[in-house]
């Protein structure tokens, strides 16, 4: 006969070295597991990581910045390309102004065109005596001519509008509808005293 | 090629599938069978199993080589299998028993209990029983330590191993053999 200590034996010698294969199917489980398919990121995904300082965040954001400016440049150049150009020189007697500023004014339809000015563009006015505006799109303008002060001294002459007035209300109107415009200014002189 | 346990370690480290595959192939029957004890059916098994291994690969970076890693995927496959039992581990916190049933079983009868048959009769005892008498009777553990492993006191641990081989001899009784049973 045995004792309650050979029932624990026999059942350790019997499980020892038990061993049964396991069905194939578990290792396929566990392989899918381990090594998951790469998961499909959408678009959006990039954006919607919950973890604001993870990496495909940054780099998400990063992308659309770089392409949100690049986009920005592209728009500009084509609006510069859009609509014309208007140039001119601004004299000051024989010879060219060097420093100063132009402005263009936008005419509205209004009845009365120097109480409808409003301040469209300026461009500076370099040492060649010429400026230019690009992209200037159809309508009606005036041009304004303001001279800068020379080593110091008052200019020796008048902001002036197109083509040499004073006044707006005197000045000529520039029409841009279907091509480049060129517009010279020639500077109002001051006050000359009049020798009798 | 098999490799070392060393070189599989390394290799499951670095996410080597291959090391990964000869792994499992190597340890995957002994565990297979381990799981089969523990569970009550061949799908709980399956589940102990796959979830077991997992844990496996998942924290193999803290296999410290300071014993085989044959025991190391042992422990870890039997803490599988305690934790998934654990809702159904249902122990009361028995008195000790006084008494010892001392239950003999003749070794004929025991000698023609195929393993399949022995594993059968440890399915049909209850989670509970089948645990401890799994810890005690054939992986070694003490009933200290497995009072430990199953959050119960020593006595629960005794009175349920005792259950377990009542239950047993219960069983085994109708493969037809007779016990003498006497009283301590």
């Amino acid at each position: 006969m045995m004792d309650q200590d050979q029932l624990e034996r026999k059942f350790q010698t019997s499980f020892n070295d038990f061993e049964v294969a396991p069905p194939d199917y578990l290792w396929q489980n566990l392989t899918s597991e381990l090594h998951p398919p790469p998961k499909q990121v959408s678009f959006w995904d990039y954006f919607s990581d919950t973890n604001p300082f993870s990496r495909r965040r940054f780099r998400a954001y990063s992308l659309a910045a770089m392409s949100f400016v690049v986009l920005f440049f592209v728009l500009i150049y084509f609006v510069s390309m859009n609509g014309y150009s208007l140039r001119g020189s601004v004299y000051k007697g024989e010879a060219r102004l060097t420093s100063g500023t132009a402005i263009l004014f936008r005419l509205d339809d209004h009845a009365t065109p120097w109480d409808s000015l409003k301040h469209y563009r300026s461009a500076l006015i370099g040492p060649s005596g010429t400026f230019k505006f690009d992209g200037v799109g159809k309508g009606k303008y005036l041009l304004r001519v303001e001279p800068d002060a020379e080593k110091g001294q008052e200019p020796a002459f008048k902001p002036s509008w197109y083509d040499t007035h004073e006044e707006p209300a005197e000045s000529n109107v520039i029409t841009i509808s279907d091509g480049d415009v060129s517009a010279d200014v020639h500077l109002v002189p001051k006050d000359v005293p009049k020798f009798p | 090629m098999a490799g070392s346990d060393e070189d599989l370690v390394t290799g499951c480290l670095r996410r080597d599938s291959i090391s990964e595959t000869m792994l499992y192939r190597k340890f995957a029957p002994k565990m297979y069978g381990i799981c089969l004890r523990y569970a009550g059916n061949e799908m709980e098994a399956n589940d102990i199993m796959q979830n077991g291994f997992l844990r496996v690969y998942a924290n193999m970076h803290r296999f410290r080589n300071e014993g085989s890693l044959e025991g190391w995927i042992r422990r870890i496959v039997i803490n599988t299998a305690i934790n998934y039992n654990k809702q159904r581990l249902k122990f009361r916190n028995e008195v000790e028993l006084k008494e010892e049933y001392d239950a003999t079983i003749p070794e004929e009868t025991l000698s023609k209990l195929s393993t399949q048959d022995l594993l059968a009769v440890i399915r049909s005892l209850s989670p509970g029983h089948r645990t401890v008498f799994n810890l005690y009777a054939i992986e070694g553990y003490g009933h200290k330590e497995i009072a430990s492993m199953l959050g119960i006191t020593e006595g629960t641990s005794k009175s349920q191993l005792h259950r377990a081989k009542e239950s047993i001899r219960r069983r085994l009784e109708e493969h037809g053999f007779n016990s003498n049973v006497s009283v301590k």
